[in-house]
C-alpha cells in the first residue's frame, strides 16, 4: 500500500501546477477523478485531508462543466461494449505527445495486474510507464468507497470521462484529457506527461514515451493488429481477455453509476494478476523484464494508429467525449483493443519460458546469495555435519566390523575431513587392540613353548617357597654397550646449548591455535585437489601443500634441541587435551620420516608429559576424604590420560607399526636411557607405549612375513637387528623387573591406601563398576607383562615369573574366591592367563 | 552464521529452550532462522504449575532474543567439527 | 615460542579463540556463572559449551534487610548453548 501514499503525495503537487489552458480543464476533471480516488485512498489510510479538499474543489469545478454530459455518455458506454470502447478511444487518442501517456495508460490497463505486482515490490518506479498504471490500480480500489462519499458527485458530473477512466483505471483519465486537449498539442502535452510522471515519478516518464513512439511505429509496421486497429473503425474486440474484462466491467458498472466504474475496475485489477496471460506465475524479475520489453511495443502499436488516422479529428476540443461513439472513437477503441491484444500476445510469447522449478531454482540462488557469498564457508558446520552423518549411516548400512573400521579411522588413515571427534571413540579401542595383539603373540608363543620348560616354571608356581620369592636369581647381565641407539633424537640430546623457560600456557594455546588454523588450511587445500589429469596444476598443488606441511612442521617445534626446556615445547603442545586431539590429524599429513622423528622425540621426552609426570594418583577407597579441589584435579588428570590414550596412542601405534626392528629397538633404548623406565611404565600411557613397542618387535621377529599394509617395511629383520633388540630388551627388563609388581594399579592402590581405606580396598565395598574398571586397568598391565613374557628368553621368563609370582597367585586366589563376583573373577582369570599363556602356562595349572 | 549453522543440524532433535523469564520449554526443534528464532513442536513446559498458560500450547515460535540457554544432548553435536567451524568463522571474520 | 608471543592478538575475541576446546568460565547476567568446555563462539558471544556446570548465586536477605551468607544453586548440563546477550565475560578457568 506504500504505493498509494506515494501516489497521492505526487498528485496534489502536480495538480496545482497542471491547471492552465483550456485543454487543461479536461485534465483537471480527470485529475479530479483521480484525485477523488486518491482522496478516498487517503481517507482509508488516514492520510492528509488537505489533499482531499483540494482535489474535491478541482474535481467539482472541472466536473461541473464537463462531467454532467460525460456521465450520461458513460452510462451509455457502459451499456454497450462499443460505447465503452469509444470512450476509451477518446482517452487514448489524445494528441501525439499526449498519446504517449495514453499508451502508457493503455498498457497499464492491459497490464494492470503486472503493474500491481510491481507496485508491491517497488512502490513507484519513475521510468516504468507501468508504474503509473499500478498506481492507478491501487488508487482505484481504495477510491471506490471514497468516491461514493465525497467525490462521487464530481465524478458523476464528469462521468463520461470518469467512467471510462474508472474502467481502465487512471490511465483512461489522462487519455480523455488528451483527447479533449489535443488542440493545444504543444502546451497540453507536456502537462499531461508531467501529470503522468507525477504519479510514478516525473523524470522517467518522458523518456519512456519517446522510446515508445519510435518503437511503436516500428512495431506497427510489423504487427498486423496495428494495421487493422488503425483502419477499422468498427469495434471488434478481438482479444478475449479484453472483452472479458470489458464485459465484467459493464456488468458491474451499470447498477451503480459513478462508484461502479471504480468498483468494476477494482475487481479486474485484483483478478488481473492471476488472470492476465502475460503475467502468470512468472518470477518478479522476469515479469518486470517482460514488461519492460513489452512496453515499448505496446505503446508503439497504439500510438501510431491513433496518430495516423483517428487522432487528428478526435483530439480537437471537448466535443469528442460528449459525442461518445463516433466512428473515430470506435476506431480508436479498436486500436486500443488491438494494442492490448498485441501486448498480451507479445507477453504471451514468453509465457512458461521458465518452469516453476526454474523459478524456484533462481529464488534459491537469490536467497543463498543473500545469506552468504560462500555457503560452504559460513555454513561449514551444517554442511560437513550432514555429510558426515550421511557417510556414517552409509557405513553402518554396510555393516562393517566395528573394531576394524574405527581403528583404521583412529589411526587417521584415509578418512578425510576435519572430524577428529571420531578419534576419541576409536581411541577407546586402542588398549583393546593392543591387548589382542599381545594375546595373539601369547597364543602363538604358548603353542610353541608348551613342551619346553613348563616343568621348571610349573614348579616355581606350584611350590611357593619363600626363599624363591625373596631371593630371585640375578639372571641378567646387562651389556653396557647396548645402550642408546643412535637416533636423531639422541643427537639432539647433545645439543644442550640453549635453555629456555617452558612455554607459558598462553603461548601454548596460541601456538595450538596457529597449528589448528594451519591444519585446517591444509585440509581445505587437500580437498581442493585438482583433477588428476591436470599435471601442472597437481604439481603446483603439491608444492603448496608441501609448503603448508613444512609450516606445520616448523610450528610443531619438534626440531628444537632436546633439552631446550622442560617440558620440551613439542611436549607442551601435547599436554593440553586440545593439542592431543590435534595429534592424529597432524600425523595424517606428515611424511613418514617426520613422523618417526616426532615419535622419537616423544619417546625421549615421555616423562615430561603431564600424563606421565602428573599421572592420576591411585584411586582412594573413600572419595569423600578428598577435598573438592583434589577431586577436580583428579578428574582433570584422568580426563587427560583418557584423552591421551584415545588420541595419541593410536597414532603412536601406527607409527611403530611402520617401523623396522632396528627402529623399534632404538626407540626402546632411547626410553630406557633417558627415563626411569619403571616410572613411565607405572602410568597407563607408559604401559601402552611399551606394550606397543614390545609386541611390534616380537611380531617382527616372529613373522617376517610381509605386512600387507607396508610391503616395503616387511624385510625380515637381520641378525644384527635381532641381536640389538635382544640386548636392549634385556637391559629394559633388568631395569624394570624389580618394580614389576608395583605397576599393577591394585598394588599401587593398596600401597597408597591408609587407614580404614586399606581394608576396604579390594574388598566388596568397592562398587562393582569401579571394580571392573580396576580390573580393566589391571588388564593393561597384564598385557604389558605378557608382552614382556613373549619377548623374554628362557631364563628371563623364570625371573619374570619369580617377580610376579605373588601377584599371580593372589589374583588366581581372588578369582577363585566365591566372594568375588563372577564378572570380576572371570576378568581376573583372563588377565592372569594373558600373562601365563605367554609362558605356555595356564591359571588352571596352578593349584 | 556459525551458530545458525549449528542449530540447523539440531533440526528434529529434542532440545530444551530456557527463556530469560526462567520458563523452560522442551520440544522438537522444527526450524531456526538467522536471528535464532526457534520453532518448537510437541512442547512441554518444565514447570507447568508455574506456567499454566502454557498447558494447552502444543507448538511455539520463540523469539531469539528472549532465549537464555538452549540445552541439547551431547551426542547430537560433533564438537571437533564445531571447533573447526568456529576457527574458520573467526578467520573469515578477520579478512 | 617466540612467534607465539610476537604474533599479535589483534582483537578480544582472539583471546576467546585460545580457549576453544578448553574449559572456560563465563559470567552471565542474573548472577549466573557457567563453566564448560568451549566448542563454539561468535561475534555476539553466543557460545556452545559441553560438560557444563551452571551456578546461580543468591544472596538472601533477612527481614531486617541483613544479607544472609550467599548461597548457590548448581546444575549440570551436557551440552549447552548460551545466548550472547547474557554474557558478561569469558575467561579460561584457572589451572
Amino acid at each position: 500500500m506504500s504505493g498509494f501514499f506515494g501516489f497521492d503525495a505526487a498528485l496534489p503537487e502536480r495538480r496545482p501546477g497542471q491547471p492552465g489552458g483550456g485543454g487543461e480543464s479536461a485534465r483537471h476533471q480527470f485529475s479530479g477523478f483521480q484525485a477523488s480516488n486518491t482522496d478516498e485512498t487517503f481517507a482509508l489510510s488516514g492520510a492528509g485531508e488537505e489533499e482531499d479538499l483540494a482535489v474535491y474543489t478541482w474535481g467539482e469545478g472541472m466536473g461541473g462543466g464537463l462531467l454532467e454530459g460525460g456521465d450520461e455518455l458513460n452510462d451509455e458506454t457502459f451499456g454497450d461494449v462499443g460505447e465503452i470502447s469509444n470512450t476509451f478511444q477518446f482517452s487514448s487518442q489524445p494528441a501525439q505527445q499526449p498519446a504517449k501517456p495514453s499508451y502508457g495508460h493503455n498498457q497499464s490497463t492491459g497490464r494492470g495486474p503486472i503493474a500491481s505486482t510491481q507496485s508491491r515490490y517497488k512502490p513507484k518506479v519513475a521510468a516504468d510507464p507501468f508504474a503509473f498504471s499500478e498506481d492507478d490500480f491501487y488508487s482505484r480500489p481504495a477510491a471506490k468507497k471514497p468516491a461514493a462519499k465525497g467525490p462521487s458527485r464530481p465524478k458523476a458530473q464528469t462521468a463520461q470521462s470518469g467512467s471510462v477512466e474508472g474502467l481502465w483505471n487512471k490511465p483512461a483519465l489522462p487519455s480523455p484529457a488528451w483527447g479533449t486537449a489535443p488542440s493545444s498539442m504543444s502546451k497540453p502535452t507536456p502537462p499531461p506527461a508531467a501529470s503522468y510522471s507525477a504519479y510514478p515519478s516525473a523524470p522517467s516518464g518522458p523518456p519512456g514515451h519517446i522510446k515508445t513512439l519510435e518503437e511503436i511505429e516500428a512495431e506497427m509496421s510489423q504487427l498486423d493488429v496495428t494495421g487493422p486497429s488503425a483502419k477499422s473503425l468498427t469495434g471488434q474486440p478481438k482479444v478475449l481477455s479484453l472483452e472479458e474484462i470489458e464485459k465484467q466491467m459493464m456488468e458491474s458498472m451499470e447498477p451503480p453509476r459513478q462508484p461502479t466504474p471504480q468498483q468494476y475496475v477494482a475487481p479486474p485489477r485484483e483478478a488481473t494478476p492471476t488472470t492476465v496471460p502475460g503475467l502468470p506465475g512468472s518470477g518478479y524479475g522476469t515479469q518486470k523484464a517482460l514488461l519492460d520489453s513489452m512496453f515499448p511495443e505496446l505503446g508503439q502499436g497504439s500510438i501510431p494508429t491513433q496518430r495516423a488516422g483517428p487522432f487528428p479529428p478526435g483530439p480537437e476540443g471537448v466535443p469528442p467525449p460528449p459525442s461518445g461513439p463516433s466512428p473515430d472513437e470506435i476506431a480508436r477503441m479498436e486500436a486500443i483493443h488491438n494494442r492490448i491484444s498485441a501486448k498480451i500476445e507479445s507477453m504471451a510469447q514468453h509465457n512458461n519460458l521458465m518452469g516453476s522449478s526454474d523459478k524456484d531454482f533462481i529464488t534459491r540462488i537469490q536467497l543463498s546469495q543473500l545469506a552468504t557469498a560462500d555457503p560452504y564457508t559460513s555454513d561449514f558446520y551444517a554442511q560437513v555435519f550432514s555429510a558426515l552423518k550421511r557417510s556414517r549411516i552409509a557405513a553402518e548400512g554396510q555393516g562393517e566390523g566395528p573394531t576394524v573400521v574405527p581403528v583404521a579411522a583412529g589411526l587417521g588413515l584415509g578418512v578425510g575431513g576435519p572430524v577428529g571427534n571420531r578419534f576419541g571413540k576409536m581411541g577407546s579401542n586402542t588398549m583393546q587392540k593392543l591387548s589382542t595383539q599381545v594375546k595373539k603373540l601369547v597364543e602363538n608363543r604358548a603353542q610353541h613353548q608348551k613342551v619346553m620348560n613348563t616343568a621348571a616354571l610349573q614348579g616355581a608356581l606350584g611350590r611357593v617357597t619363600r626363599g624363591n620369592a625373596a631371593a630371585p636369581r640375578p639372571v641378567l647381565a646387562i651389556p653396557t654397550s647396548n645402550k642408546p641407539e643412535h637416533r636423531a633424537a639422541s643427537h639432539l640430546n647433545e645439543q644442550t646449548g640453549i635453555h629456555r623457560a617452558a612455554l607459558t600456557r598462553k603461548q601454548i594455546m596460541f601456538a595450538l591455535e596457529e597449528l589448528y588454523d594451519a591444519v585446517l588450511e591444509l585440509e581445505q587445500m587437500r580437498r581442493e585437489a585438482p583433477p588428476p589429469t591436470a599435471m601442472e596444476e597437481i604439481e603446483v598443488w603439491h608444492a603448496r601443500c608441501q609448503a603448508r606441511v613444512d609450516n606445520i612442521w616448523r610450528r610443531l617445534m619438534v626440531m628444537e634441541p632436546l633439552d631446550v626446556s622442560n617440558p620440551h615445547p613439542f611436549i607442551s603442545l601435547l599436554n593440553p587435551i586440545k593439542g592431543q586431539r590435534l595429534f592424529p590429524r597432524l600425523l595424517r599429513h606428515l611424511p613418514h620420516n617426520q613422523s618417526i622423528t616426532m615419535l622419537s622425540l616423544l619417546i625421549a621426552t615421555y616423562p615430561q608429559l603431564d600424563v606421565v609426570a602428573r599421572a592420576p594418583p591411585p584411586p582412594v577407597a573413600d572419595a569423600s576424604l578428598l577435598t573438592k579441589a583434589d577431586r577436580l584435579d583428579r578428574a582433570k588428570r584422568e580426563a587427560e590420560t583418557d584423552n591421551f590414550l584415545h588420541c595419541i596412542i593410536p597414532g603412536v601405534d601406527m607409527i611403530i607399526n611402520r617401523c623396522g626392528l632396528g627402529l623399534v629397538a632404538g626407540m626402546l633404548a632411547i626410553s630406557a636411557q633417558r627415563s626411569e623406565v619403571w616410572k613411565v611404565a607405572s602410568t597407563r600411557p607408559g604401559v601402552a607405549l611399551y606394550t606397543a613397542l614390545l609386541s611390534k618387535a616380537q611380531s617382527l621377529i616372529r613373522a617376517p612375513a610381509p605386512d600387507p599394509l607396508n610391503p616395503q617395511q616387511s624385510h625380515s629383520p637381520d641378525p644384527a637387528e635381532i641381536d640389538q633388540w635382544s640386548k636392549t630388551f634385556t637391559y629394559f627388563l633388568h631395569v624394570l623387573l624389580p618394580h614389576l609388581p608395583e605397576l599393577f594399579p591394585s598394588s599401587v592402590a593398596q600401597k597408597a591406601a591408609f587407614g580404614p581405606g586399606a581394608y576396604l580396598l579390594g574388598g566388596d565395598s568397592i562398587g562393582e563398576r569401579e571394580a571392573v574398571e580396576m580390573e580393566r586397568r589391571e588388564a593393561e598391565v597384564w598385557g604389558f607383562a605378557a608382552a614382556l613374557a613373549v619377548n623374554a628368553a628362557e631364563e628371563e621368563q623364570t625371573s619374570l615369573v619369580a617377580a610376579l609370582r605373588e601377584k599371580i597367585l593372589h589374583t588366581v586366589q581372588a578369582a577363585r574366591n566365591p566372594a568375588t563376583g563372577p564378572i570380576r573373577s572371570e576378568i581376573k582369570l583372563r588377565n592372569v592367563n594373558m600373562f601365563l599363556n605367554g609362558l605356555g602356562l595356564d591359571a588352571a595349572m596352578i593349584e | 552464521m556459525l551458530i545458525f549453522s549449528f542449530f540447523k543440524t539440531l533440526t528434529d532433535q529434542v532440545i530444551t529452550v530456557e527463556l530469560k523469564n526462567d520458563l523452560s520449554i522442551t520440544g522438537t526443534l522444527k526450524s531456526v532462522d538467522q536471528f535464532l528464532n526457534i520453532r518448537l513442536d510437541n512442547i512441554s513446559v518444565e514447570d507447568p504449575e508455574r506456567h499454566p498458560h502454557m498447558m494447552a500450547v502444543k507448538n511455539t515460535f520463540i523469539r531469539g532474543s528472549v532465549v537464555r540457554y538452549v540445552r541439547m544432548s551431547a551426542k547430537s553435536v560433533d564438537t571437533t567439527l564445531l571447533e573447526d567451524a568456529t576457527r574458520r568463522e573467526a578467520k573469515e571474520g578477520k579478512k | 615460542m617466540d612467534d607465539a608471543t610476537n604474533t599479535g592478538i589483534s582483537e578480544p575475541l582472539d583471546l576467546v579463540k585460545l580457549s576453544l576446546g578448553e574449559r572456560v568460565f563465563i559470567k552471565l547476567r542474573g548472577d549466573r556463572t557457567v563453566t564448560g568446555v568451549l566448542h563454539a563462539y561468535d561475534a555476539h558471544m553466543n557460545v556452545v559449551l559441553s560438560q557444563v556446570e551452571e551456578t546461580i548465586h543468591f544472596v538472601d536477605v533477612t527481614e531486617e534487610g541483613n544479607p544472609l551468607p550467599p548461597r548457590a544453586e548448581r546444575r549440570n548440563v551436557e551440552m549447552l548453548f548460551v545466548r550472547g546477550d547474557g554474557v558478561i565475560l569469558i575467561s579460561p578457568t584457572q589451572q
